[in-house]
Parts: C-alpha cells; structure tokens; sequence
C-alpha cells in the first residue's frame, strides 16, 4: 500500500514537472528581433524628436510629481552596444537614446527633421551638403566636428553589419567650414532617409580611435542619455546627459530589463515592476486595455507578412496556381482570429505608411474560383507541397491557418519548421516551395524592400527569394530608384504595385501592428513604426 | 486494477482511432481532428465540444483521443527496442562476466552518466525532428537500465542448478541464455518495462513540448500543451486537459507497474 502511495506522489511530480516545462519554455513570439527576410534585423529610422512640442518643457527630471527613473522591458538583450554592429531592433531600442544621426524622421508626421545637421540642400543629382550643428556635445564633454560626422559615414560603409543603408555614398569630405559633402555613386532617391536610420549614428572619432573595445562596452554618443552599466541577459542603465543640445530629457534615469516571455511582460506592468512594455502578446492587448491603471498603444508598422513562391519550381511558375492560391486565403480572418483583430489584411508586400505604397486592394476570398483556377491550371485533383516557416511561435500559428485554408480547396501542404539561421540559409539556396517570411521596409522608402525582394540582382541571401526575373519588373525599380523627383517615383511604383498583384510572385497576407504597453501615468510616450521608441520626451507621474 | 483498466481503455482508444483512419481513409481525421474552425477559437467547454476548442477552433475531445494513439505506440515502439537491446547486453553481461561484462557495463555508464532527456534531445537536435528519430532517441535512452535489470537477474538464475544440467546436457550458450535464463529472468524485466513505458510517454511529450517531437498539426498531448501555454491566462481548457491526460496515463503505468510486481514476485506477497 505504502508504495502505491509512493508511485502516487512520483507521478503528481511528473505532472508538476510538466508544468514547470510549460513555465520556463522559451515563448518565441517575445523575441521582436525575427523579422525573418529582413535576415535577422529589423532596421529603420531614427525618429528622435528633441525639442518636440509634445513635451513638455519640465526638464528638471525627477522633481516634483514625477518620478525619476523610467523602466521599460523588452523581449530580448542588447546584442551590441556598437550602433554600426547592433542593428537588430532590440539593441537599438537602447542605443537610439544614446546616439544621434544627422537627420531624423518624425514619428508623428513621418517627416524628416534636422538632427546633427542644422540644414542640407542638395545640389546636384549626386551631392549632397550637410551644415553641421555648432554646439552639439558628446557625452565627455567634446563637441561634435565635421571630422566625427565624416568618422562615422566612413565607419559604417566599413561595417558590414550596416553597410548595406550608406553604401550608396561613393564620398564623404569634410569641407573644413563647418559643412560636410556627400557624393552618391548614383542618383539615389532615398539617400536622405537613409541616412536618418539609427545606424548611420554619429560617434566621437577620437574615443573611437583611442580604444574601440572600450568604446564598445562604454559607448559614448551625443544622445539624450548616457550609458550606464549593461549586465547582460538583463538589464541597460542610463542618466540624462545634461548638456544635450534640445534640453535635459525629461526623465532622470532610464532602465530597460529583459523579460524574454511574453506573458512575463504583461504581468511585469500589470504589476507595476516596468513603466512600459514592449511587444506584448496579442491575446494579452484586451486584458491591459480592460485595466484602469494601464494604456495599451497599438499603431500599424511597417511590416509585412508575405508568402513567397518558389518560381523555379511546379507548379508555382503557373500563375494560376498562383492566383488561386491567392484568392483561396481568407486574410480577414487571419487578422480577426489568430492576430485577435489586431494588424491588417495586406494588398503589397510594403506597408500603407510606407513611402510608393499604392493600394491594389486585398484579393478576395474565394475558394470557388481557387478550385477553378486549379482545374484551369489542370490540377482540378489538387496536388501536395510544402510550407516553410521559421520556428517562431506566431508564425507557425498564422501558416497552420493557411494551411487549412488550402486543404480546404485541395492543395494537400505539410509544415515545415525549422530554426531561424536555417530557415533562411535553406530558403535563400531555393529550396523551397512556398515560404512565409516577414519584411520590415524600414527606410520608409519602397526602393529598400521593392529592390531586394523583386529585383533579379538580388535572388537568394539578398531577399528575393520567390527568384522572379522579369525585365519589366527590374527595369522600374531601377528607374525609380534613380530618380529623386518624388511625384515620378510615385507614378512608377503605382505601375510596379499593379504589375506584382497580378505577378503574384510573393503574396502579401498581412501588416501586423507593432504594440506596447504602458502605465496610464506614462506621459509622452510616441511610438515608433520600427520600434525605436525614444524616450527623451517621457515621464511617469508618480 | 484500475491502472490495468485505465490502460486497456486507452488501447482500446488508440486501436479504435486507427481503425476508424483506416476505414474512411483519413477522411475523419481530416474533417474533424485537424480541421480548423478559426472563429471557435479557445472556446471553452460547451454540448457540441465536450472539452472545448483549442487556439484554431478544433475540437480538444477528438485531439486527446487521437493523440492517445502517438504517445501510447511510440512509447512502446521506444520501450520495446529499448528492451531488446539493452536485454540483450545486459544477458551478455551477466552471462560471460569478466571482460565482456567490464566493457558492456562501462559503455552503459556512460550512457548513463548523461541525463537521459538530455540525451535525446541531443540525439533529435543532431539527427533532425521525426517520428523515428525521437522514437530512437528516447529508445537509447532506455537501454542503460534495460541492460542493468537484465544482467542482475540474469546473475541471480545463471548459478542455479538447471542451467549447469542444460550444460551437461551440451546445449550451446545462445540456447542457455535465451530458453532458460531469460524466462526465469521475466518478472523484473516486465515491470520494468511498464514503468519505463510511464517514462517514455512522458519524455515524448516532452520533447514535443520543446517542438522536437512531432510536428503540427497532428495531435499530441506534449506538443498541444506547448501550443497552449501562452493562453494560459486566457483559456484554462486548452492547457489543463492536455495535463490532465498525461498525468492519468503516467499514473495509471505506475499503478499497473505496481501490481505487476507485486503479482509476479513472490517475496512481496504478504
């Protein structure tokens, strides 16, 4: 009797360690950083908005009624303090606050602004000048020259983490009077918001020079902030720097804290450990908005989730399998359902906030004209394929509703999962059959995602991954790219935009929204579309 | 005998599921264990789904009782192979002795000398996710102790009379070792194996749980626990049932392991 009782007990223990497995396995959905396509990053712009209207001017950090420490979280670690080597969206989230760049877009009006420039004019097709601002200092106390501006284009064409947003700029010569030229190899319509992209950042070239490790783990920038202590897997300190040059930040001390789990970052504001959380699950959003005490803030981003055919493989080189596809997934639904209503149902594979973005409306749902189109194409009987889709959580959920979507009008699709790293070392050699990716166009410029996902230099690792090559195609992207006449570029990525739909080489399925979470004591808190929220305008109430 | 009951009710399952996928050629499975009902959503319990319906709207009764059918033959896939290898290096062991006995016995220790879900998940992670190699994993993972209960009991029977009469008579090792030691050598090796069952359900489930096992969207209770967890706040069903059925059936194996032995060795019967 007594050992029943003992195997008893062994298995409540079993069932507790079950549990205790469901506790601490690793929720994929936290991580914000795996924007698949966009190989690991999510890069953008750098939004910074000194001296905006929306604060207000109490600088004086702390006193008062305001507290004097901001503490946010977010799914995953820093993974360099470096701003030309860390340009996953987590580590910029922290060095956006330190660093500057010469131009910066406004979250609000998505319009650039000066930042380290004071005033730019461009005066020819290929040159650019750059009046730097006089007075801007970096956190030691030494003001920002043209020498630093020239330093630091110069280092992050050398890296090749980032070099890829400033590789346009064929030279950069300090003009010795206060101004800085840019030449471009070619004409190159986005150059300017390119160069307002967190990691076209402004670094002192002296400390860099004198000893770049140090300045790697102790980065000194011309930021609102100044870095503090890292620990790594856990948090990021930084305290206001007094001398910045739009006035103190509001707030006197800022800490972001690593909570991997999602559910974790909820529970972490619901209970007032963290003023601000970053990317909280989607079932979470109506619990934190039905709470008094917090805010949930959810604005459309710029990313796309799309499905990318393999066009060298049968069927999909058939447009009408293609199409069929299309029509046979119902994306509201996904939207309403497994995204619980929060994002859009997507008609491009660039987001409606993007610069050339031209809506050719969603494609219907229609499983009866699916079939059609199958018989049509002679696959009246349906036929088997594979979906791939990397191993994160969310978009294993959205592919196992599309799969049953096209079982439903008899295309017989397996899953296929795997890890990051070799989801796209696999998909960018080709082999594939359909894919499910997801592309941030973080320039805000449609030339950064119309380039590398449809043009037929860029097949494999670059981004086009579906391996079209079509000269139409590849002929207006190089002459919207080449232009800087905003209307004309605007013409041509209508045409491009019409022409894709009906290609339907990657199918766009949905813009998902990028949220946050935050105390109703947060005041100024704007959001970012790429999720480098800045944080110089905010303070929380006590 | 509730342990023995509950487990005969689950083949019983798993044997019917197979029957009925048989039979319409995948249509039932198709039509109402994976189909999806995406506005159904983490329904809760109601008349038309007994236990609710998990995060794409299937029905959670039809997903328990056809997954009963992946933990329960893997599990035994894994035990049987386990079994059949390790019995038959722990009879060696224990037959020969002296060196055969050293080298077999220190391969096992170093097997066992690594965790044993450590192990597997290792050999998953190298080989790649599928059903035979998790099968094969957690099957390695048994033939240390496998090997271990045989060669004890095969060292207890080895000196006995009848097994010096059977060499008398001029029967061959491979005969001695399998017609007399083994079946006198059974009762460990089956409760054994009946708890070692309970273990490999459970490490199945497990490593499905850390998305290694088997792949969506076939039903499985580790896997579906896994899928779950992060609706935990919002749908208790779609975690708590998935438990419930793994922590029964483990405790149901350990039950009947327990009246096993105490039916087949004599020394506990008071």
């Amino acid at each position: 009797m007594k050992k029943r009782l003992t195997r008893i007990l062994a298995s409540m223990l079993a069932m507790l360690m079950v549990l205790s497995l469901a506790a601490c396995g690793g929720d994929n959905k936290g991580s914000n950083n795996s924007k698949p396509g966009n190989d690991t990053s999510t890069p953008g712009n750098d939004t910074s908005t000194p001296g905006d209207a929306n604060a207000p001017s109490d600088s004086s950090g702390g006193s008062g009624s305001y507290k004097d420490t901001l503490t946010w979280c977010q799914g995953s670690d820093v993974t360099s303090l470096d701003p030309h080597q860390g340009k996953e969206t987590p580590a910029v989230q922290v060095t956006c606050q330190i660093f500057d760049t010469l131009l910066q877009v406004n979250p609000e009006t998505k319009e650039l602004e000066p930042q380290i420039a004071e005033s730019w004019e461009q005066t020819d097709d290929l040159t650019y000048v750059f009046k730097i601002r006089e007075g801007v200092k970096f956190h030691d106390g030494s003001e920002v020259t043209t020498a630093d501006v020239k330093f630091s284009l110069d280092r992050a064409i050398n890296s090749a983490a980032v070099s890829y947003i400033v590789d346009f700029i064929e030279s950069v010569t300090d003009n010795g009077d206060g101004t800085v030229t840019i030449k471009t190899k070619a004409p190159y319509g986005p150059a300017l918001r390119n160069l307002a992209i967190p990691f076209a950042a402004i670094v002192p070239k002296a400390l860099v020079e004198a000893d770049e490790a140090n300045f790697i783990l102790n980065p000194v920038g011309s930021g609102p902030y100044q870095f503090v202590e890292w620990k790594q897997g856990d948090h990021v300190t930084m305290k206001a720097f007094d001398d910045y040059y739009a006035g103190k930040a509001a707030t006197e001390n800022l800490i972001m804290k690593v909570v991997p789990e999602a559910a974790q970052r909820s529970i972490a504001l619901e209970t007032g450990e963290v003023d601000v959380s970053y990317d909280l699950s989607v079932n979470d959003i109506p619990k934190v908005e039905e709470n008094p005490d917090l805010v949930a803030n959810v604005i459309s981003s710029l990313s796309c989730t799309y499905l990318s055919f393999n066009l060298n493989k049968a069927p999909f080189d058939n447009p009408k399998v293609r199409e069929a596809i299309s029509v046979a997934i119902d994306r509201q639904a996904l939207v309403d359902t497994i995204k619980s209503g929060v994002g859009q149902p997507a008609d491009a594979i660039i987001a409606p906030d993007v610069f050339g973005y031209y809506s050719t409306g969603v494609p219907e749902y229609n499983p009866e004209r699916a079939r059609e189109l199958l018989a049509e194409a002679g696959y009246a009987d349906g036929f088997s394929t594979t979906l791939w889709v990397n191993d994160n959580q969310g978009s294993i959920e959205l592919c196992s509703a599309i799969m049953a979507m096209l079982m439903d009008v008899g295309i017989d699709c397996e899953l296929k999962t795997s890890e990051f790293g070799s989801f796209i070392s696999s998909t960018s050699a080709g082999e594939h059959d359909i894919a499910c990716f997801g592309w941030t166009t973080s320039s805000g410029d449609a030339d950064y995602t119309y380039y590398s996902l449809e043009h037929s230099s860029q097949q494999g690792a670059p981004g086009n991954r579906s391996f079209i090559n079509d000269p139409d195609v590849d002929r207006i992207i190089e002459e919207a790219r080449s232009s800087s006449d905003e209307a004309a570029r605007e013409e041509l990525y209508k045409e491009l935009a019409i022409k894709l739909a009906e290609y339907n080489n990657n199918l766009p399925i949905l813009y998902s929204a990028m949220n946050t979470g935050a105390s109703k004591n947060v005041e100024g808190f704007i959001m970012d579309v790429n999720g480098y929220h800045h944080m110089e305008n905010v303070k929380v109430a006590q | 005998m509730i342990g023995l009951a509950f487990f005969l009710f689950l083949i019983a399952i798993a044997i019917t599921t197979l029957v009925i996928d048989l039979a319409t050629g995948n249509e039932f499975y198709r039509n109402n264990v994976i189909n999806q009902d995406l506005f159904g959503r983490l329904q809760g319990p109601s008349k038309e789904h007994l236990f609710g319906q998990d995060e794409f709207g299937r029905d959670m009764l039809l997903r328990m009782i056809w997954a009963v059918r992946y933990s329960l033959f893997m599990g035994s896939a894994a035990v049987i192979i386990g079994m059949v290898c390790g019995g038959v290096l722990g009879a060696m062991s224990g037959y020969y002795g002296k060196t055969v006995d050293a080298v077999i016995m220190r391969a096992m220790d170093i097997l066992l000398a690594i965790p044993s879900m450590l192990l597997a998940t290792a050999i998953v992670a190298a080989l790649g996710t599928s059903l035979f190699n998790v099968l094969l994993a957690i099957a390695i993972s048994y033939i240390p102790s496998f090997a271990r209960t045989v060669r004890a009991a095969v060292l207890t029977v080895k000196d006995q009379e009848f097994i010096e009469a059977a060499r008398a008579i001029g029967c061959h090792d491979g005969e001695i070792i399998f017609k007399y030691i083994i079946p006198n050598a059974m009762a460990p090796i089956i409760v054994q194996a009946t708890m070692g069952l309970a273990g490999a359900i459970l490490s199945i489930a497990g490593l499905s749980f850390l998305g290694l096992g088997i792949q969506p969207p076939t039903p499985e209770w580790g896997a579906m626990l896994s899928n779950a967890r992060q609706y935990i706040r919002d749908a208790w069903h779609v975690t708590v049932i998935p438990g419930l059925g793994i922590m029964l059936t483990i405790l149901a194996l350990n039950l009947m392991g327990d009246g096993l032995r105490d039916a087949l060795d004599p020394r506990l019967k008071d």
